[in-house]
């Protein structure tokens, strides 16, 4: 395990160097003197000498040496500061990315709790009434935009029924009912869409599995088809499905940043939108990086559990 | 007939009925294809709609402070919205926003996608490293982040919305075309060919991209789903097309303050948006039950 545990890291190594030379070089697709992207066109209005600024930056050097240069500042907790209000960008991300995991914690169990039995009924029910109904629920859903569902949400349950707050944030570990009550509506919106794509999964590797020899020898034996569901196919048809789960955990995160907005959650998505309001490039760069590393994270246990939860995996 | 054997000896017909093969599938195939047919009505609509815009929508722009706000009526089916601009023909004209975003995205993630998936699957190795390790960081940001990130950088507007949406849909088409040419690349015909001293241009050209395109254009369909959300999104943070030019996802976002007031605001651009989606979504799986039946079960 160890050593599948090794190569997997090192697989990973790869896609984050290219990832971060990507947001680096997004300062230079940013039309006009990077300085004034860097420092903000106030600041960099009340300069003496754009001149100056760039050597200070590090600007005049060749690129690989500026690659080089933030890497290390902001592998050191450096990502300069937001050209709104000057903050540390590092420390409005710390403040904020845990909100962010939370809500997308909360989603990815809202849309597991609706794919699951959805996803499951339909492949026992294969090409059922259950199955249409369920593959068309699965097809509406992804064609909704979260966002549209969130402000739907609000206007239904904050503001004509008036049972949830419109937006805000208060966190579950504080105040676990207040928490559930301001988090629900978001993570709705985030989950129930995920949850279409996840259905489609669930179905599919399930039906997979139905049709395996065990589950007919299983069957051949004269177990209860409760016990052949739960006990035989269920438990690994599953198994791909964590896989999904990752997946769909870091296309929330790309959602996130709209919900967040609608629904004020302070998480990086709701930070990034106000940053691109204003052209806050530090802020957007250091925010897209945290976000990708996040997903990339996560592919990464969702890989190593997968490995452990399915051997043949390991020895490949 | 395997799934017959598999029914009698389970006593259990229904909960082992196969996803169906040749027989069975027939029905299947009819539903599916039914499928396609909704969503050619749902596309074909709103393209028509878009295209005699002038025809029989108002003008979008045209202001009218008197009548702001006002719920649907005869004179307006969808309402009117804040500046009292009559939101069907807002909606008509968006459309043409939504589905030129659609083609032209696509289009660039297909014009760069497919190139780089052929090289990087028929010359393999190194190639084949290089590229798909930039596919995969690029993969590594959630689509949306990143369509946002690099429009926000490029700066608002139409064009630059495209441009990014067209980049986020590169590695997809590119993993899929190396997919396809990986699989084509060692089949009989292509060795025969190679034996026979074709160029690997004409191998790549004649061989490869049209045995290899059928997946390609379902994931075109898909992925112009995929270009109409995520512009809806761009154009919800101010990223998309500029005011006065209607788009869904603009509409939305100024529609959203008056959510309390004037429900149709949010309710109509967002219907528009999920029926075009919905509509390429079933042509999607449509084509591929026509264009290629084998990818069928393996998606379902």
């Amino acid at each position: 395990m160890s050593k599948y545990i090794l190569r997997r890291l090192i697989q990973t190594l790869p896609v984050v160097f290219i990832m971060s030379i990507i947001v680096f070089g997004l300062t230079f697709l940013i039309p006009g003197d990077p300085v004034v992207a860097i420092l903000g066109p106030d600041t960099a209005r009340t300069l003496e000498s754009l001149e100056v600024a760039r050597k200070e930056l590090g600007l005049d050097q060749p690129l690989p040496i500026q690659y080089v240069n933030w890497l290390s500042k902001a592998l050191q907790g450096d990502l300069g500061r937001s050209t709104r209000n000057k903050h540390p960008v590092s420390e409005s991300l710390a403040q904020r990315l845990p909100v962010s995991i939370e809500l997308a914690l909360v989603s990815i169990v809202i849309a597991a709790i609706i794919a699951l039995p959805l996803g499951i009924v339909a492949a026992i029910r294969v090409n059922s009434r259950w199955d249409l109904t369920a593959s068309l629920i699965s097809v509406v859903g992804l064609a909704i935009p979260n966002f549209w569902l969130g402000i739907l949400m609000i206007w239904l349950f904050a503001v004509q029924l008036k049972w949830l707050p419109a937006s805000g944030y208060t966190s579950i570990l504080e105040d676990p009912i207040a928490g559930l009550r301001s988090m629900i509506m978001p993570a709705l919106a985030l989950g129930g869409g995920a949850s279409a794509g996840l259905m489609r999964h669930v179905r599919s590797s399930l039906l997979e599995v139905l049709r395996d020899d065990y589950i007919r020898t299983a069957r051949a034996k004269g177990l209860r088809e409760r016990r052949v569901l739960l006990r035989h196919a269920l438990k690994n048809s599953l198994i791909p499905v964590v896989t999904v789960m990752g997946l769909t955990l870091g296309g929330l995160m790309g959602g996130s940043l709209i919900v967040e907005s609608i629904f004020l959650v302070p998480g990086v998505g709701s930070l990034l939108v106000t940053a691109i309001f204003h052209r806050d490039f530090p802020v957007i760069q250091a925010g897209a990086m945290a976000l990708a590393l996040f997903v990339i994270l996560i592919n990464l246990g969702v890989d190593l559990l997968y490995a452990f939860l399915d051997p043949r995996i390991r020895y490949e | 007939m395997p799934s017959s054997t598999r029914a009698s000896a389970t006593n259990k017909p229904a909960a082992v009925a196969d996803v169906p093969r040749t027989r069975a599938g027939l029905w299947y195939r009819v539903r599916r294809n039914r499928q396609m047919l909704i969503g050619m009505v749902c596309v074909g609509t709103f393209a028509l709609l878009a295209l005699l815009a002038p025809v029989i929508a108002k003008d979008p722009a045209a202001l009218d402070l008197m009548n702001d706000l006002l719920p649907p009526s005869s004179d307006a089916p969808f309402g009117t919205d804040e500046l009292g601009r009559d939101q069907f023909s807002r909606i008509v004209y968006g459309g043409r926003v939504s589905l030129q975003v659609a083609m032209l995205a696509v289009g660039i993630g297909l014009a760069f996608g497919v190139p780089v998936g052929l090289i990087a699957g028929y010359y393999g190795e190194r190639i084949d490293n290089a590229t798909m390790r930039i596919m995969d960081g690029l993969q590594a940001f959630p689509a949306v982040l990143l369509a946002i990130v690099i429009a926000s950088v490029l700066g608002s507007g139409l064009t630059n919305a495209m441009i990014a949406i067209g980049i986020v849909s590169i590695p997809g088409f590119a993993r899929l075309m190396r997919g396809q040419t990986l699989q084509i690349k060692e089949t009989d015909y292509v060795l025969s060919a190679r034996a026979v001293g074709a160029s690997d241009a004409h191998i790549i050209a004649r061989h490869i991209l049209p045995n290899g395109i059928a997946p390609i254009i379902v994931a075109a369909a898909v992925s112009s789903a995929g270009a109409i959300l995520t512009e809806a999104s761009l154009s919800f943070v101010g990223l998309g097309a500029r005011p006065p030019t209607p788009s869904w996802g603009g509409m939305l976002q100024t529609g959203y303050p008056y959510l309390g007031a004037a429900i149709w605001l949010s309710l109509f651009p967002g219907l528009a948006i999920a029926v075009t989606t919905l509509g390429l979504n079933f042509l999607g799986d449509g084509l591929r039950d026509v264009l290629d039946p084998k990818l069928r079960r393996g998606y379902n």
